[in-house]
């Protein structure tokens, strides 16, 4: 794990709306990511955390304040930049999977490799997510875990800097959720990527090498975990 | 890598094949249809414009009352004019030798120099008893090559079938509303076997300039120095009679206003563009159809969309994908619409003209404006309409993408609505809810039923042209003399008690819709029993014909002002009645009245308007007798051009308005079938549910198409009127309540097809569509 600072929030302020009916989403957040980190973002519904994962994901803008990656600074650019700087440096896994319904596992997978110059190899990564015995089938002949595999797998074969994933296991039971919060945990360790994850389930803190607390958008508490266990030994 | 979106297509064709190979069959038709016109088109306009020096067509033709003297001639012919004879003798045509005339044959002798025939099968006469008469008359007639026909009494063998090309459109007068290629027939002979015809012969020249005419504007400016040249010349020879050069110009035709060289081109070149309205107007609405349909796939795509955003895919890529399969069908449709275009199609369009007109021979050429119009320009249209679509669709944040949420509109509350049943109001929901694709189904239909009703009222217009036209008839014969006393200065008479005199001459409008239109002007004498005028006239009150106020807007007090043809002094007349008159744009005045505004002697009369037919007249003192025959030629041609044609076009259009709701009712019922899922896991009966959603989309096309066949009336009597207005004559238009009940019936059709097509598919939507999509 490297010891610079590759994201950065600084004095991050978000609300929606105007006047009377003007809510503040996020109220001034700063915090450092490090490179390769495992890092969640913790809070109830309504904290912020959501919003504060699209800012970084450059689908949303802050009001003030600047989040910066590897030293260059979102909202220094435009449109065309910003769509490169997904297409090159990010990777998205969602609750619900959205995967492509009439592509097969593989060219789901494929959607994501065609963003990349240098994508991991396809069929080793369909057998590093378990999906090798159904990588011809279409999503809706798949179960909830995995259509999220292959998500994760969409998003992970361009080798992504950032991982963001909302909710990944949102939608899923607690068997398939921590198969997949495992899946994310090999991914980490296998490809080094920095990893930014949003629950609402306090449990998956556990296995974060960094716990952003949110509540009402502000930051309630910034832990380092020192002491973390992996996936499969997560209880809720 | 390439995109792996591609991979989508193929099953997207597949998955959309009814919308896909609907849309794909009813371009590929249209397309086909267009691209044969034009391949035909420029076919034929190459062999029309080849034959012009080839056959060494006129510049323009001159008619005299007698031969020019050499005196005379030469003085014409000195404002830089060669003249050439044309003289002919329209006679009678026997086809069967039983007596009874069949056509009006125009013979001339075999020309050498000018307006030469076109040989297209057999030979050209060599003895006094062979005769080459015109392709399409022949066609018309079933007559072929070694028949015989009895030219007045004479017996002709056929040894050639020609084109004149003067007489490309078989026009008897040029100032006739329509042509007759179907009992009005022209034929060259040898020069004895003209001179055996013992009938009247008439002096027409055709001239040619020493200097071509570089240009249309050039040679109309060259064409009225010509003739207020020749006026001026034959008008100083009148009077000087020790030359023997009195003579008088009966008509006088440039080449660009002679119907006979000009209406095939010209109605090939306007048919062309008609055609590629259509074409445009057909894509733009298939376009449209695409879009609404692309539209709701992203609707329901709208969070891949949003993933893909967020992962990266530009908009660009995005709306790529949207545009593909609309331009590849369209670009499909265009490669097999040309290759029918070019092959079968191309053969129905040289048709369609070679019924018509006699044509020269042609060879197919290939047409670069075919392929632009047909191919790139509908693909274009297709990719800009699909674009203007769907890009703001694509432009909305990738945030409003992964909530699903594309709609633009602000609207807080739902409309309120009436106090009406819960299912009327769920009904009326569903219309407000799908008001962009109803839109589209309105418009649609809109454009089929306006077909509709052009294939229907056109051969309607015309039966309703027959009918009154013979109802109307002042006479069954109305006979012009060319004298009214014989060779002693008798007065020519019959015994005939049915036989009543009348007056008649043709001026020329100078004002109004249309300049310099014949109107023929009737003097009838009082207490007429073929032309009944309500009220004594006196001078410079006149009435006009029904047909002539409908043309030109015209209506009781009015004045109007006309003018002689080949002169300067004008008429003005008060409009004090309106006759109920279809058959021609006339005015009727007193003939005491119409002999002293022509300075004519007390009595005067051209002619005898009777039931029977006179028979003590000998034939040389008649120019003309019109009867049944002629009065409906015009529609009897216009039945044979385009009869069966329309016949075929409204059955392709019944079925294109079927494929055309078809289509977008299975768009509207698929955008809908989470809602359908979730009504039936509610409990709703698949019959409930179908009287909610066809029920929706059957009031929406039922009212689309009531209301569209009144416009499509309106928009059509204008649109022929303002066809009509460039040309002589005039035909009213005419459309029953029956036939817009019919056009309204076949439209719905459709309907009917899609709402089963459509029940089918909403028996098939799966209850789990709801629950997935509610995880």
């Amino acid at each position: 794990m490297g010891e610079e600072h590759f994201l950065e929030i600084n004095n991050l302020f978000k609300s929606y709306g105007e006047g009377d009916s003007k809510q503040e989403v996020l109220k001034g957040l700063s915090f450092k990511v490090r490179k390769g980190e495992f890092c969640v973002l913790l809070g109830p519904s309504g904290s912020g955390k959501s919003t504060l994962l699209n800012i970084i994901g450059g689908i949303d803008t802050a009001d003030s304040g600047y989040i910066s990656i590897n030293s260059d600074k979102l909202e220094d650019m435009n449109e065309k930049s910003l769509t490169l700087y997904r297409r090159k440096h990010l990777g998205y896994v969602f609750q619900l999977y959205n995967l492509i319904p009439n592509l097969n596992v593989k060219e789901n997978i494929e959607v994501g490799a065609y963003l990349s110059d240098s994508p991991l190899d396809i069929d080793d990564l369909i057998k590093t997510l378990g999906l090798w015995e159904h990588r011809y089938k279409l999503p809706n002949q798949l179960s909830g875990g995995q259509q999220q595999r292959t998500s994760i797998g969409r998003a992970i074969v361009k080798n992504p800097d950032i991982l963001l994933c909302d909710e990944p296991t949102g939608a899923l039971d607690f068997n398939t959720s921590k198969e997949i919060l495992k899946l994310i945990e090999d991914v980490n360790k296998k490809y080094g990527n920095t990893i930014v994850m949003v629950t609402h389930n306090a449990a998956i803190s556990a296995m974060a090498d960094h716990t952003i607390k949110l509540l009402d958008g502000n930051i309630r508490e910034n832990i380092t975990n020192k002491e973390k266990i992996s996936a499969d030994k997560l209880e809720w | 890598m390439k995109n792996p979106l591609r991979k989508r297509y193929k099953r997207e064709l597949k998955k959309e094949w009814l919308k896909n190979v609907s849309l794909f069959l009813i371009l590929a038709l249209v397309i086909g249809f267009v691209s044969a016109m034009f391949v035909g088109n420029e076919s034929m306009m190459k062999a029309l414009n080849d034959s012009y020096e080839k056959y060494n067509t006129e510049d323009g033709r001159f008619q005299f009352e007698s031969e020019l003297s050499s005196d005379l001639k030469e003085k014409l012919e000195s404002y830089d004019i060669s003249l050439y004879e044309e003289f002919y003798k329209d006679c009678s045509q026997d086809n069967d030798n039983d007596g009874e005339k069949d056509a009006t044959i125009r013979v001339f002798k075999n020309r050498e120099e000018v307006d030469k025939a076109c040989l297209m099968e057999g030979s050209l006469p060599n003895t006094d008893s062979e005769i080459a008469i015109d392709r399409m008359h022949a066609d018309n007639n079933d007559l072929k090559i070694g028949d015989t026909i009895y030219v007045d009494g004479n017996a002709f063998t056929i040894t050639g079938l020609i084109s004149l090309p003067d007489y490309v459109c078989l026009y008897e007068n040029n100032s006739d509303f329509m042509f007759d290629a179907l009992s009005f027939n022209v034929a060259v002979v040898t020069d004895e076997a003209y001179e055996n015809i013992d009938d009247n012969e008439k002096f027409s020249y055709a001239y040619k300039y020493d200097e071509t005419p570089s240009n249309d504007s050039n040679a109309k400016e060259k064409a009225e120095d010509l003739l207020e040249n020749v006026v001026a010349e034959v008008k100083a020879c009148y009077f000087d009679t020790t030359l023997g050069n009195e003579n008088n110009i009966l008509d006088f035709v440039p080449a660009y206003l002679n119907n006979g060289i000009n209406f095939a081109p010209d109605d090939l070149e306007g048919d062309l563009s008609m055609s590629y309205i259509l074409l445009v107007v057909f894509v733009i609405v298939i376009a449209f159809i695409f879009a609404v349909s692309a539209r709701n796939t992203i609707h329901k795509e709208a969070t891949t969309i949003g993933t893909l955003r967020a992962s990266g895919y530009t908009r660009g890529e995005i709306l790529r994908h949207y545009l593909f399969i609309p331009s590849l069908v369209t670009l499909f449709a265009a490669i097999f619409g040309n290759i029918l275009g070019y092959t079968y199609l191309k053969n129905v369009a040289v048709s369609l003209y070679y019924n018509s007109y006699s044509l020269p021979t042609y060879k197919t050429v290939w047409s670069v404006d075919a392929f632009i119009y047909t191919t790139l320009i509908p693909v274009v249209i297709m990719l800009v309409v699909n674009f203007l679509v769907i890009v703001s669709k694509i432009h909305m944040d990738i945030l409003n993408f992964l909530r699903g949420n594309l709609s633009r509109s602000k609207r807080s509350k739902a409309i309120r609505l009436p106090r009406w049943k819960f299912m009327k109001r769920f009904r009326l929901r569903i219309m407000l809810q799908n008001a962009g694709g109803y839109l589209i189904l309105a418009l649609g239909l809109f454009f089929v039923v306006f077909l509709l009703t052009f294939a229907t009222a056109m051969p309607e217009t015309v039966n309703k042209y027959q009918k009154t036209s013979v109802e109307e008839m002042f006479a069954n014969y109305q006979y012009i003399l060319k004298s009214t006393v014989d060779e002693n200065g008798k007065e020519i008479t019959t015994e005939s008690k049915n036989a009543e005199k009348y007056s008649y001459t043709s001026l020329e409008t100078t004002d109004g819709v249309r300049v310099a239109e014949p109107i023929g002007v009737y003097g009838v004498l009082k207490d007429n029993d073929y032309i009944r005028l309500s009220k004594d006239l006196s001078e410079n009150e006149v009435y006009v014909s029904s047909c002539y106020a409908d043309k030109f807007k015209l209506k009781v007090g009015d004045s109007i002002c006309l003018k002689e043809k080949y002169g300067d002094e004008t008429y003005d007349f008060e409009i004090v009645g309106i006759y109920d008159y279809q058959g021609a744009l006339c005015i009727f005045m007193d003939n005491d009245a119409y002999n002293e505004t022509f300075d004519l002697e007390e009595g005067s009369y051209t002619g005898f308007l009777s039931d029977e037919e006179i028979t003590d007249i000998e034939d040389k003192y008649i120019v003309s007798v019109i009867d049944e025959e002629d009065i409906t030629k015009v529609s009897r041609q216009l039945d044979h051009s385009m009869g069966g044609m329309m016949g075929f076009f409204r059955v392709v259009l019944v079925i294109v308005s079927a494929l055309l709701v078809i289509v977008l009712t299975k768009i509207i019922t698929e955008r809908n079938s989470l809602s359908i899922s979730m009504v039936k896991v509610l409990g709703f009966k698949n019959g409930e549910i179908a009287s909610l959603y066809i029920m929706a989309t059957g009031i929406v096309a039922f009212v689309s198409i009531a209301i569209s066949v009144f416009l499509a009336d309106i928009l059509m009597s204008q649109v022929w009127r303002w066809y009509l207005k460039t040309m002589d004559g005039w035909l009213s238009y005419y459309l029953s309540y029956a036939s817009m009940l019919k056009i309204g019936l076949l439209a719905f059709v459709g309907f009917i097809v899609a709402a089963l097509v459509c029940f089918k598919l909403i028996k098939k939507i799966p209850m789990t569509d709801a629950l997935k999509n509610m995880e």
